[in-house]
């Protein structure tokens, strides 16, 4: 590989993971929020609605 | 039509690869992932749909007409889980790619169809809707001993199912006349799964029948607007 110094790969990388990463950590808070939903929802039908 | 084609065709694919790869399933690999058992329960829950829906549909009617409060208990745990999973699934997909959610939330409600979704929300909240409906069916001299038991009862049991033949009749009627407005009312009527279930069944009974495999390439009409 040409025009691609060697001390700038792992930089690349490190970045990139630490994007996968943020992006993962996204992804689980999001699906606490989404059972925290269904949590209320089950709740609400568990105590008023049932 | 070009839809089911599409779906009808990836369909087919999937009943030869079970078919092929039938000495794999189940039976974990170092060398292939295939065989993992939690990728043989993905695979097999999507692929056996059709037979699950149908499954549940005769064994709630059978419930129904020999043990009543077991059909009802049985038909409410099924909807329930159902609803939750409803839950989750669409509001984690809307979460996922907020920008996009603003746009497409309402297709994400309506995903279940219109039905579906009506037996969901009374799942949910059957003290909100019990009154109005069982003036209702009073009115319509449908209620009876057991709540609201009677055709509507026996309908709700069998929609899981009938939803599917449903589904068909959408790819039916849409080059027929009306079909422009029948086709895609009776999608949102029976929701986008039971469509889904309905290629997969279709696609059972046309490698049942050893149908020609051609491609039927889909020719891609859609003018679809991405908001900016």
């Amino acid at each position: 590989v040409t025009g691609d110094p060697g001390w700038q790969r792992p930089r690349t990388f490190e970045r990139e993971i630490r994007y996968a990463l943020r992006y993962e950590r996204g992804l689980f808070v999001k699906a606490l929020v989404a059972l925290a939903v269904v949590a209320v929802i089950v709740i609400l039908r568990t105590l008023y609605f049932a | 039509v070009s839809l089911w084609k599409q779906r009808l065709r990836w369909a087919r694919g999937n009943v030869q690869v079970t078919r092929r790869y039938r000495k794999l399933w189940f039976r974990p690999s170092r060398t292939h992932g295939l065989g993992g058992v939690s990728f043989g329960i993905f695979w097999f829950c999507l692929f056996l749909q059709p037979i699950v829906m149908i499954t549940s549909s005769a064994a709630l009617l059978t419930l129904y007409f020999g043990n009543f409060p077991r059909a009802w208990l049985a038909f409410h745990l099924l909807w329930i889980i159902n609803a939750a999973t409803y839950i989750f699934i669409t509001c984690f997909s809307l979460l996922i790619d907020p920008k996009i959610g603003r746009h497409t939330w309402r297709q994400a409600l309506v995903f279940p169809g219109a039905i579906n979704l009506s037996i969901i929300i009374y799942s949910c909240f059957p003290r909100l809707f019990g009154g109005p409906l069982r003036y209702l069916f009073t009115t319509a001299r449908l209620y009876q001993a057991h709540g609201h038991r009677g055709w509507v009862i026996v309908f709700i049991y069998a929609w899981p199912a009938a939803s599917m033949a449903v589904a068909y009749l959408a790819k039916v009627v849409e080059s027929r006349p009306f079909g422009r407005f029948l086709s895609p009312l009776l999608v949102y009527t029976v929701g986008y799964g039971s469509l889904l279930c309905a290629c997969t069944f279709a696609s059972y009974v046309k490698e049942l029948r050893h149908a020609e495999m051609i491609w039927d390439k889909t020719e891609k009409t859609g003018k679809v607007v991405i908001p900016t």
